[in-house]
C-alpha cells in the first residue's frame, strides 16, 4: 500500500524522534521515488527535530538521544541533499560562526546547537574546538556572518572569552556581530559581565533568542 | 627543603580540626577545600603541562598551596586523565594548557579485549602520581591528610571511546558500553590497591555522569553500578567511603547518590546546599559550593565574603560534617588576591564562635 505524503512526512518526523537510523536513508529514498517535495520532505525531518526538542525540555529526552535524533536528521537532510541544487546564502536566515575556544575541547554542546540552527534556517559555519579566538572573527568576517557564537563547557577556562568582546571592541568589529554565549557553566549573569549579546540555557532554545537578536519575525 | 607549616591565621592543623569535629570539640574553623587546580600553576610560575608530568612540581604546588592559604588537605592523584591514558587514551598535555584527548581510541568494541589492565598502575602517569603521593603524603604526616582522586568511570570510559559516541553507545550498544565500564572500574580499583600503602583518602568525580547530559534512567544503569561497587571497594579497604563531585544540578539524582558509599558529596554551585545538607546530612558530608566564576573569579571582596557567609549558614551544621570549597575548579585566570578572600571569609564566617552565634540564634 502506498502512503500519502502526509503519512510519509509523520514517518520522516517519527524516525528523527525514535532515532531510526538504519531506516532513515531508505524512507527518504522511498519519499522521493514517490514525487514528493524535497524541501517538504527536509521540513518534516525538522518537524521531528522540534519534537526532540520539546522531549528535551520535558526531560523525556538527555543529551544521548539529542544526539542520536540529531544525526538521524542529518542523515536525512543529507540525502535529500543530493536531489536540489545546494542552497545559497541569501535563502538562510543568517549566518552564525560558532566554535569552542582555545582550552576546551568540550563540543557536544556547540554541536547541538549546529543542529538547531541549522533546523531553524540559519547557516552555521563551525570552526570547531580549542580554537583561538582570533580564528571566530576571521571565519565571520570571510563568511559574511551576523553572529558569533562561543560554546564553553570548563570553569577552568570559561572567563577567557571576556577577552573576546575585547578583541572584538579593539578592532571596532563590536557593533558589527551579535555574540552569543553558552554551555553549561555560563550564566546569564556572566553573559551580562562579559558583554555578549544573547544566551540561552539550553540549545533548544537559540533559534528563538536568534530571532529576537536579529529582529526576524518569528515562523 | 619542602615543610608544611601550619598557616599563620589558623590556630590548628587540619588534622587537629578534623579531630575536634569528630569528636564534637570545638574548633578553630570549618574546613575549607580549595579545588586549585591549573590555576596552581600561576601560582609557582611554572607550565601547566608541569602539573601533571614533573613530580617535583605537583609536591611543590601542593606544598605552596598549603602553606599559602591553609587550605584543608593536600591532593593528588591520576584522575580522570592519567587512568584514561594508562588504560591507552590518546592525551595531549599542552605546555600552558589543560589536558585534551586527541581522538578516541577505542573505535570498536573488539579492541577490548586487548586493553591492558595488568599493568595499568606500572604505566607512567600513574607511577607519576605515586611518587608525587608517596613524597606529599610523607610532609603531611600528623598535619594534614592527602586525597586521592581517581576520577570517575564514565569520564574515563568517555575518554577512551569519545562521549559523543559512549553517549550514542547507551541507546545503541548498552550491553558493550556496561563492559568498558567494567573494565574501567577494574582500573580504577587497581588504582586504589596501588595508592593505599600512603595512608590516603580516595576521591571520584564523575562530570559526564551529570544530569546535564546523562538522564537519571542513564544514571541508574550507567552510572551508579560502577560507582557503587568503587565506592564499596574504597571503603572496604579504608574503612572510608571516597568523597564524589559530580557538576551540575544533581538534584534528580540524589536518592541515587545517597545510596553510594560516600562520605562526602561535593555539591556544582548550580545546587541549592541548604536542601543538600538537608536531604544528605544524616549520612554524607556536604562540601561545597560557592560559585567559581561569578563569585571568586569575578567578586569582589564584599561579595565573596557574603557569598561564603550564605553558604556556611546554609550548611554549617549538615550532621556528617561540612567543607567549604568552590562548587567547581578555579578559573585559571582567577585574580590571586580573591584566593586569599575566599580563605580569609571562610576563617572568618568558619570560625567556631561564629558557628556558635548561628547555633544559639536558632535556639539549638
Amino acid at each position: 500500500m502506498t502512503k500519502t505524503q502526509e503519512e510519509y512526512l509523520q514517518a520522516l518526523s517519527d524516525a528523527v524522534v525514535f532515532m531510526e537510523d538504519e531506516e532513515i536513508i531508505d524512507l527518504v529514498i522511498e519519499y522521493h521515488e514517490a514525487g514528493f517535495d524535497t524541501q517538504e520532505g527536509i521540513d518534516g525531518l525538522i518537524h521531528g527535530m522540534m519534537r526532540v526538542s520539546d522531549l528535551y525540555d520535558e526531560e523525556e529526552y538527555y543529551i544521548p538521544e539529542l544526539i542520536l535524533c540529531a544525526d538521524v536528521m542529518q542523515m536525512g537532510i543529507d540525502q535529500f541533499q543530493t536531489y536540489i541544487p545546494p542552497r545559497t546564502q541569501d535563502s538562510y536566515l543568517g549566518t552564525v560562526v560558532i566554535g569552542v575556544p582555545e582550552g576546551d575541547t568540550h563540543d557536544i554542546g556547540k554541536g547541538l546547537v549546529k543542529i538547531m540552527l541549522e533546523s531553524g534556517n540559519f547557516r552555521v559555519v563551525d570552526i570547531g574546538r580549542d580554537v583561538p579566538l582570533e580564528k571566530f572573527i576571521e571565519a565571520a568576517e570571510e563568511h559574511d556572518a551576523e553572529v558569533i557564537g562561543l560554546s564553553t563547557l570548563m570553569s577552568t577556562t570559561m572567563p577567557e572569552t571576556r577577552r573576546f568582546i575585547e578583541i572584538l571592541q579593539e578592532r571596532n568589529l563590536r557593533d558589527k556581530y551579535k555574540v552569543i554565549v553558552g554551555g553549561a557553566p555560563v550564566s546569564q549573569e556572566f553573559a551580562d559581565q562579559i558583554g555578549a549579546d544573547g544566551y540561552t540555557e539550553s540549545a533548544t532554545e537559540v533559534v528563538g533568542l536568534l530571532q529576537d537578536l536579529l529582529n526576524l519575525e518569528t515562523a | 627543603m619542602l615543610a608544611l607549616k601550619k598557616h599563620p591565621k589558623d590556630q590548628m592543623t587540619p588534622k587537629e580540626r578534623s579531630e575536634a569535629i569528630k569528636n564534637n570539640q570545638p574548633f578553630d574553623r570549618l574546613p575549607v577545600s580549595l579545588f586549585a587546580t591549573e590555576i596552581k600553576a600561576r601560582m609557582i610560575d611554572c607550565k601547566m603541562r608541569d602539573l601533571y608530568k614533573n613530580v617535583d612540581r605537583i609536591v611543590e604546588a601542593e606544598v605552596y598551596v598549603f602553606n599559602t592559604y591553609g587550605s584543608d588537605g593536600l591532593s593528588s592523584g591520576p584522575n580522570s586523565y592519567g587512568i584514561a591514558e594508562a588504560l591507552g587514551a590518546n592525551v595531549t598535555y599542552p605546555k600552558d594548557n589543560i589536558p585534551r584527548i586527541e581522538e578516541a581510541v577505542i573505535e570498536d568494541y573488539s579492541q577490548l579485549t586487548e586493553m591492558n589492565l595488568i599493568d595499568v598502575i606500572n604505566e607512567a602517569p600513574i607511577q607519576i602520581y605515586l611518587e608525587a603521593t608517596e613524597r606529599l603524603s610523607a610532609l603531611a604526616e600528623g598535619i594534614t591528610g592527602v586525597g586521592v582522586s581517581i576520577g570517575g568511570p564514565l569520564t574515563i570510559a568517555a575518554y577512551l571511546r569519545d562521549t559523543t559516541q559512549l553517549m550514542k553507545d547507551f541507546i545503541k550498544k548498552p550491553d558493550q558500553a556496561e563492559e568498558l565500564l567494567d573494565r574501567v572500574v577494574q582500573a580504577q580499583k587497581k588504582c586504589v590497591d596501588a595508592f593505599l600503602e600512603y595512608d590516603v583518602s580516595f576521591s571520584l568525580g564523575d562530570p559526564i555522569a551529570s544530569p546535564a547530559i546523562i538522564s537519571p534512567r542513564q544514571f541508574e544503569k550507567f552510572a551508579k553500578p560502577y560507582l557503587a561497587e568503587l565506592a564499596d571497594y574504597i571503603y572496604e579497604k579504608t574503612g572510608r567511603g571516597p568523597s564524589l563531585h559530580i557538576c551540575g544540578k544533581t538534584e534528580a539524582i540524589w536518592e541515587s547518590i545517597k545510596e553510594l558509599n560516600i562520605s562526602a558529596f561535593s555539591l556544582d554551585n548550580e545546587v541549592d546546599i541548604g536542601e543538600a545538607n538537608r536531604f544528605f546530612g544524616d549520612k554524607i558530608a556536604v562540601t561545597g559550593n560557592i560559585p567559581p566564576v561569578d563569585v571568586i573569579y569575578n567578586g569582589s571582596q564584599e561579595e565573596i565574603e557574603e557569598s561564603v557567609r550564605q553558604c556556611i549558614e546554609k550548611a554549617y551544621d549538615t550532621p556528617a560534617g561540612f567543607v567549604i570549597a568552590p562548587g567547581c575548579n578555579l578559573p585559571i585566570s582567577t585574580p590571586i588576591e580573591n584566593v586569599g578572600f575566599f580563605m580569609d571569609a571562610a576563617r572568618k564566617y568558619g570560625q567556631y564562635d561564629f558557628l556558635e552565634k548561628l547555633d544559639s540564634n536558632r535556639g539549638k
